[in-house]
């Protein structure tokens, strides 16, 4: 056999090959958001359920509470240490999560909805407030429209309702500590933000 | 006369090597950045699609794979630099100085951290500035030292840290992230000597 033809004769195999890594990699691209074992709701469950004051120091009004970000292992990567940060984790399948905020419209309060996966669906900030208030309804499409069969003709819903794309997510609550003295302040505005499941009306 | 089994070998190894290859690409492709859509200003560098509703699937399965929850893109944008000005890598044994202009934004923070997102443990326990504890210049400007050595007015140390990145916040920017960006008009990053 020649070099020529043992060269056609693993020409096929190898664009077989090449097809099959096609197919996987753009297949386990797409699983990955699905299956990562440790993707940020699994980081914050595990710091949830975990009664380790260096991970997650309270719950106060339905919002864990972190420690600011610190040299060593993260609990989120890339988060700025000089935010006070909060987290209320939501499962849409318990009742809809309503977040309430009192910004007071001078220091920064960002507000982003994740997915269980980490990716951002919606943010906003203090700027959005509406007379130094943000009242938010995270829920599914299902829920929403209860909420609007429900709703009277006379008084207009007092809060914004937000559609979430998954079930399972999270809302991360990051406050502005301009400099490091102002931490205190900064994570008291966080403690200040309520989160409240929804139960469902009896 | 081959042996009979011998496509089925043939089959089988262009199936391993196909699973191995898509899983190593995968692998590669998630290791740095998010994907596509990256803007790049001089040595920063910030993935806005990775904050927003437009998100692609490269993006999901790096931020999944990473456990990392990005600023939405109505509340900042952070932007990461590994490389100073003139392109070199950042090296912890060297000084750099980092100036003006101050960005356009509502706030923002500038700091160190490692590669994969931790603050630098140093003596001086500072892991990064605001543009309000900043000290600035007459006129607004600023600049930064990074250095392991303590240096008067505005100072970062890296630690004992052998390779870290620059991380830039802003806070409800009014960049437009869909133009050019003028890199002019981002802080220079200066390497000053080396230990």
């Amino acid at each position: 056999m020649t070099l020529k033809d043992r060269a056609f004769g693993t020409l096929p195999w190898a664009i077989a090959a090449l097809l099959i890594a096609g197919v996987v990699h753009i297949v386990s691209v797409l699983l990955t958001p699905f299956v990562a074992p440790r993707d940020a709701y699994a980081r914050l469950l595990d710091a949830a359920k975990a009664d380790r004051p260096a991970t997650a120091a309270a719950v106060r009004n339905g919002v864990m509470l972190l420690d600011p970000a610190a040299p060593g292992p993260q609990l989120l990567p890339f988060e700025d240490p000089a935010m006070a940060e909060g987290v209320c984790l939501f499962d849409l399948g318990k009742g809809p999560l309503h977040l309430r905020v009192d910004a007071d419209g001078e220091d920064y309060l960002g507000l982003s909805f994740h997915r269980a996966s980490g990716a951002t669906f919606h943010a906003m900030t203090d700027h959005a407030s509406n007379k130094g208030k943000i009242d938010i309804v995270v829920a599914n499409a299902r829920q929403i429209e209860e909420m609007e069969a429900d709703d009277s003709d006379e008084a207009p819903p007092q809060e914004t309702r937000l559609a979430a794309p998954s079930p399972l997510g999270f809302v991360l609550i990051r406050a502005l500590a301009k400099r490091p003295s102002d931490y205190q302040r900064a994570r008291a505005s966080v403690e200040a933000v309520s989160c409240e499941t929804m139960r469902p009306q009896p | 006369m081959r042996a009979p089994f011998d496509k089925y070998m043939r089959a089988l190894s262009a199936m391993l090597c196909g699973l191995a290859l898509g899983f190593a690409v995968t692998a590669a492709t998630l290791k740095g950045g998010y994907g596509f859509g990256a803007l790049r200003v001089g040595p920063w560098t910030a993935w806005p699609h990775a904050g927003g509703p437009d998100i692609d699937p490269y993006a999901r399965a790096a931020l999944a794979q990473r456990g990392e929850a990005p600023l939405g893109l109505d509340e900042g944008l952070m932007f990461v630099a590994s490389a100073d000005s003139a392109g070199g890598p950042l090296d912890s044994r060297c000084d750099y100085r980092i100036s003006d202009p101050p960005p356009p934004a509502r706030f923002w923070t500038l700091g160190l951290a490692s590669p994969l997102g931790a603050p630098l443990a140093n003596p001086a326990e500072r892991y990064g500035y605001t543009s309000a504890d900043i000290l600035r210049r007459e006129g607004g400007a600023f600049d930064l030292d990074i250095s392991r050595e303590a240096r008067p007015r505005n100072w970062l140390s890296p630690g004992e840290a052998t390779t870290f990145v620059l991380v830039l916040r802003l806070y409800e920017t009014p960049l437009d992230t869909a133009a050019r960006l003028d890199a002019a008009r981002f802080p220079h990053i200066v390497k000053l000597g080396c230990a």
